[in-house]
């Protein structure tokens, strides 16, 4: 049986045609009295219209008269052409898998790509291009949202030898270093950070632990590192579309969550590399102010020590925001501090200003 | 097929009118079988994709289910594609949603995270959301009407998307400042908009009626709506009440003797109280719905067919029971069902009464865009 009788709708109209489906040479030839010239469909470019099932009417379009409708109802019929235009029954070949699999493996790869390029890779450079103005105006902001809460310790001895740590460390590298201001606060932690705009902020108890002023100095250098690399500013534009995101893909507010001190520490906690650059910046500026870079040395070791004996005792350091979260003190880090390379270091402030700087939170 | 005979016309009547030709039209849902694994192997591929899948398993869902809509015994097609729905879908995302972060971005590293400029912008994002959301539909509606083939002719919607979108704005702001009085009135001019835009081929839909009719439902509704929405404050009020003065009070006066076993059956009790008057406020307004969809189908005609719907409170709520369940307990894979349900809750209580002359319908010759349901997509408009 090569032929049968058919429905047919010519896409122009929804008139139904009765017309007659012959197979042969390679096609189905579809003729009757009310549709004009008779129609050719070559076989390889038959596609079901609707979904087929058994005992279900054959419906057929054709790629190259795309509104043209044949409804086949004979079912020996519907076999042979089944038989004949093997694309119509063949559900998803191996082949569209595979193309499925690596379409979609290529696109999950562009938008892994797309995603670490736009968190790694584009705040450093908007950090870099950033004007003065939107630093500063950041870091204020930063420093009030997240540290504005705590008490600033400024009581004037302390504050003075706070200005004389700065001039001590810019003094030698007037050419090279950001501008900066410090702020103590008398946060619940031992840190410091830098924000943008060149703020950075010691905890008081970070000032308490320290045995020497080469201790802060050092930290102090280190942070200038962050400040000089603009570390901070692309960790908040990072933070700052990231919430953007998450807010725009929940629907919430996503802005208040890290506006504490906790949040502050995830923000700022830098790759590796980061850190290092730093270390070494700072060692930099140490060297060329003859500051004691062992002072860095001694302050990370003691921390380390204290993080250690908290960490065997089994007390989470997570929330804390502490000096580890932010400044993870390797063996590595610690080991590449070295002495002072030329000549004998001079001292960081006098013993006097020392004491005064010790009781900066205390002192009014 | 025995539906000519009635298409033979009868010339030379004593009014010299030729009778109208025409046949009687009768809308059924054959389910098909192979919907639910359809689901499942869509919700597998969903998840290995991070849900890019979701164009293609709405397409595959979409074929399978008009095809079970039989209009005098030929089915329904779908003819959109997985891709199309894409497009569509990364057209919004770079034109919309991008813009929209970027501006976030520098408005907060501008004014920094807790200016009170980021909450205007989000109000005016909110807006534009608001303006947008009566195009999506618009645009969604037509891109599935461009989509459906009836014996190979296919519907369009042929006015503006941006005027229907204003109106939609417009409606909403309106049932706003009438708290909500102007809701009947302004479902009917939205329907009336879309349903008079509507073409299959190039034959229009009509739409005449009055919100007059839907006004007592409405009332039952609204006073409805009002008096669990009061029953709820009292008893939450009550609860609290409650909770304050025999608990915590307790637990300051005797050191934490506070009975927990009592707190957890009052939550208990609030729950129970909240799904009560949840499950009020569905009731009337699923009198209201029933009354309206009615309502929407008796003004609803096309050619010189008017449709008639049957549709009641009890099986709507009965319907909406159902599909909650499913979807509970397949985790939301069987949504396609719940779609099915749906569909098929309207073509089982769909009635057409009167002729239509379907030789004489044309095919349409709008012509079809190649992208759809960007917006709708982006704004989760509806589940189809």
């Amino acid at each position: 049986m090569t032929s049968a009788s058919g429905q047919f709708f010519d896409g122009e109209s929804a008139t139904a045609h009765r017309v007659e489906v012959a197979l042969e040479d390679g096609g189905l030839r579809i003729s009757g009295d009310s549709i004009g010239k008779s129609r050719f469909w070559p076989l390889r470019h038959l596609k079901a219209a609707s979904p087929m099932g058994p005992d279900r009417p054959l419906r057929l379009s054709n790629e190259l008269s795309p509104m043209e409708r044949l409804i086949i109802e004979n079912q020996p019929m519907i076999g042979m052409i089944k038989e004949s235009a093997p694309q119509l029954t063949r559900s998803l070949g191996m082949s569209a898998i595979l193309r499925f699999s690596v379409l979609t493996a290529v696109g999950l790869v562009i938008v892994a790509a797309l995603g670490y390029a736009v968190l790694s890779m584009v705040p450093p450079l908007v950090a870099q291009i950033m004007p003065e103005d939107w630093r500063d105006r950041l870091g204020k902001q930063t420093e009030e949202s997240f540290v504005g809460r705590y008490a600033e310790c400024k009581s004037p001895a302390g504050l003075r030898a706070l200005g004389v740590l700065g001039n001590r460390l810019y003094e030698g590298n007037a050419d090279i270093a950001p501008d900066f201001t410090i702020g103590v606060y008398n946060l619940p932690v031992i840190n410091a950070f830098a924000l943008p705009g060149g703020r950075i902020v010691f905890s008081g108890k970070l000032i308490e632990a320290a045995k020497a002023p080469e201790d802060i100095a050092g930290v102090l250098a280190h942070e200038l590192g962050h400040v000089n690399n603009r570390d901070p500013e692309a960790a908040i534009i990072r933070l700052t579309g990231l919430q953007v995101l998450i807010s725009l893909a929940t629907g919430s507010d996503g802005g208040t969550v890290l506006s504490n001190l906790a949040g502050l520490a995830a923000i700022l906690r830098y790759t590796r590399s980061a850190e290092i650059n730093a270390d070494d910046y700072a060692q930099m500026l140490l060297n060329r102010s003859k500051i004691d870079p062992l002072g860095l040395k001694r302050f990370f070791e003691a921390v380390k020590k204290i993080e250690d004996q908290k960490a065997k005792a089994g007390v989470s350091i997570g929330p804390l925001g502490g000096l580890l979260s932010t400044h993870p003190a390797t063996e590595e880090r610690i080991a590449r501090i070295k002495p002072l390379q030329n000549g004998p270091p001079r001292p960081v402030m006098s013993e006097e200003n020392w004491q005064s700087l010790k009781l900066i939170c205390k002192a009014n | 097929m025995a539906e000519t005979e009635l298409l033979e016309a009868k010339p030379g009547t004593k009014t010299g009118a030729a009778l109208p030709k025409g046949v009687s039209i009768s809308v059924t849902y054959v389910p098909r079988p192979g919907l639910l694994s359809l689901a499942i192997v869509n919700f597998l591929l969903n998840v290995i994709t991070l849900s890019i899948y979701r164009f293609w398993a709405r397409t595959k869902v979409r074929r399978h289910i008009w095809s079970s809509i039989h209009i005098n015994g030929e089915p329904l097609e779908y003819t959109g594609t997985g891709k199309e729905l894409f497009l569509g879908a990364l057209i919004v995302f770079g034109l919309l949603i991008m813009p929209i972060v970027l501006l976030f971005v520098s408005v907060s590293l501008w004014f920094g995270p807790q200016h009170p400029v980021l909450g205007l912008l989000q109000f005016m994002v909110t807006v534009l959301i608001l303006l947008l959301t009566g195009m999506a539909i618009y645009r969604a509606r037509r891109y599935r009407l461009s989509r459906t083939l009836w014996r190979g002719i296919r519907g369009t919607l042929i006015g503006s998307a941006w005027s229907y979108s204003l109106l939609y704005f417009g409606s909403l702001l309106l049932k706003g400042l009438t708290l909500g009085w102007s809701t009947p009135a302004m479902n009917v001019e939205l329907q009336k908009r879309i349903t008079r835009d509507m073409r299959f081929g190039q034959t229009p839909f009509t739409f005449r009626g009055s919100p007059g009719p839907l006004y007592p439902a409405y009332a039952v509704g609204w006073f409805g709506a009002i008096a669990a929405l009061a029953l709820g404050l009292l008893l939450g009020g009550g609860a609290l009440w409650s909770l304050y003065y025999g608990v915590f009070k307790d637990l300051f006066a005797e050191g934490r003797q506070g009975d927990l076993h009592w707190v957890g059956s009052l939550i208990v009790g609030v729950l129970i109280a909240g799904v009560g008057i949840y499950l009020i406020y569905g009731i009337v307004w699923t009198l209201y719905q029933a009354r309206e969809m009615n309502a929407f189908a008796a003004y609803t005609g096309f050619d010189r067919a008017r449709f008639r719907l049957n549709a009641t409170a009890p099986s709507l709520i009965g319907l909406w029971i159902g599909n909650v369940l499913i979807f509970i307990f397949t985790l939301s894979i069987a949504s396609p069902l719940i779609l099915q349900r749906n569909i098929r809750y309207f073509c089982d209580r769909l009635t057409v009464d009167g002729m239509v002359d379907i030789e004489s319908i044309r095919q349409s010759s709008e012509l079809i865009s190649k992208r759809g349901e960007g917006l709708a997509d982006a704004f989760d408009i509806d589940g189809f």
